[in-house]
């Protein structure tokens, strides 16, 4: 019997609440379980099914909203509509080429009117690149490297790692069991504190604290990867951490303080760009990039 | 005999119960080409939770009807409740296969809490936020772009 019903738990283990309750039904017809057993077997599925579940991508398109909410709260936004219109077609292409081009609400590009030498990549597809970073950047292929860079870090969801485990299980506990959709008061006020501490999380990760350097490495090589297949010049990538390497002597805030140091990320990037072969640069997109870069 | 076959039935309940044909779209607007690839002649646009009939599978893309209209879909703008072997036997939960996003999205982080959240903190800009979100790229333009750059779309292998 301990054997039977312990079977009558294996769709519940293999995270499948609807299976188990088809289950624990057929179990209860051939009198495997008693409706005790039943009923037990079918909440405990319900309660590990919801604990376990992801965020969605439209719950990462809300906690993506209020994190670049609290930025813009802090920063000025650059308002150049040619800068605006260029960044983010450069965006709009590396996005097409990322391997997840579309998420819920889409790739949004802006610019930080700040002299610091940043980017942050909020979770749903938020982008800001600071002028201070427009101007280490020499090329548009330079620049393509910085947001290739920041795409990686959505595509992967780098920044709902940041959110505490025990907040998120508190979240999924609040929603409760029942089908209801309307949230009681007190629901709603519990989720309203979560969720301003959810955003605290991830707004903390990348402004003050940085992501893990194993999640900087793999934004590097996805960027790589993503220029490679978008046209661009790979190569140019080692260029600018170069670049931004040359800053990293003068400046300590910023993105120095949140990522791993330049020569790290140089030498680890080294095995990915030494098969590739330095092109020649379109003339269009040399003047393009002049065009609008005299206005940074 | 009738204990194997029980145990049979229990372990692929999971994917039986969650097989189909329909997907539906868990991005705010997608579009659906004529043809597997972007930048193709646009059939349709569809929203966040239409319903599709998914009729064939081509690296990315989805074939699909959707109101008498056929097309193709990219794969990264739909939630499907099919069954994939391996995350089933994993057992972690995997957000494309094991769950309906769309089917979940009345409950946990929703326009009510963000609305309640904006209202406790005015000090936060959503107005830019709605501003950015606002940032476009028209299809037409991005190809030209590309074109002139030199630039390219690589299709999954």
């Amino acid at each position: 019997m301990k054997a039977k019903i312990m079977i009558l738990f294996l769709p519940f283990l293999l995270g499948c609440a609807t299976a188990t309750q088809v289950a624990t039904t057929v179990g209860l017809g051939t009198g495997v379980i008693t409706e005790g057993q039943k009923q037990m077997i079918d909440r405990t599925a319900i309660k590990a099914e919801r604990a376990a579940r992801p965020i969605t991508e439209r719950e990462e398109y809300y906690i993506g909203r209020g994190v670049a909410a609290r930025i813009l709260s802090q920063y000025k936004v650059y308002h150049h509509p040619e800068t605006i219109w260029y960044l983010n077609h450069i965006g709009s292409t590396l996005a097409i080429n990322s391997g997840r081009p579309y998420i819920y609400g889409g790739f949004h590009f802006a610019v930080l009117d700040t002299e610091e030498i940043n980017a942050f990549a909020c979770p749903g597809g938020i982008i800001f690149i600071t002028r201070g970073m427009l101007n280490v950047v020499h090329s548009e292929d330079e620049l393509a490297g910085v947001v290739a860079h920041e795409i990686g870090h959505v595509t992967q969801k780098h920044g709902l790692k940041a959110i505490s485990k025990a907040r998120w299980t508190q979240v999924v506990t609040t929603l409760g069991m029942e089908a209801a959709r309307e949230y009681t008061g007190a629901q709603l006020d519990s989720l309203i504190g979560l969720f301003e501490g959810t955003i605290d999380d991830v707004f903390q990760t990348l402004v003050v604290k940085g992501y893990s350097r194993g999640d900087e490495y793999e934004a590097d090589k996805l960027a790589i990867a993503c220029l490679q297949a978008s046209g661009y010049d790979p190569t140019e990538f080692r260029n600018l951490l170069e670049s931004l390497n040359g800053c990293q002597e003068k400046e300590s805030g910023g993105i120095f303080s949140t990522h791993p140091n330049m020569v790290d990320r140089i030498a680890k990037t080294k095995k990915d760009l030494r098969v590739t072969e330095r092109s020649l640069l379109p003339p269009e997109r040399i003047a393009r990039f002049k065009r609008v870069a005299r206005y940074w | 005999m009738r204990g194997f076959v029980f145990i049979f039935i229990l372990l692929f309940l999971p994917g039986m119960a969650q097989a189909g044909k329909m997907v539906k779209v868990k991005v705010q607007k997608s579009t659906i080409f004529q043809q597997p690839k972007f930048f193709s002649k646009v059939v349709t646009s569809v929203n966040y939770g239409d319903q599709l009939e998914m009729l064939d599978k081509l690296k990315d893309w989805v074939h699909v009807r959707f109101r008498e209209q056929r097309g193709w879909i990219h794969n990264s703008s739909l939630t499907s409740a099919k069954f994939r072997l391996g995350t089933i036997f994993v057992g972690s939960p995997s957000p494309s296969a094991t769950h309906d996003e769309v089917a979940i999205a009345g409950k946990g982080f929703t326009p009510e809490v963000e609305h309640g959240y904006k209202e406790s903190h005015p000090e936060m800009n959503y107005a830019l936020v709605d501003e950015i979100e606002s940032y476009s790229v028209e299809s037409d333009s991005l190809y030209d772009f590309i074109a002139r750059g030199g630039l390219r779309i690589t299709e999954a292998e």
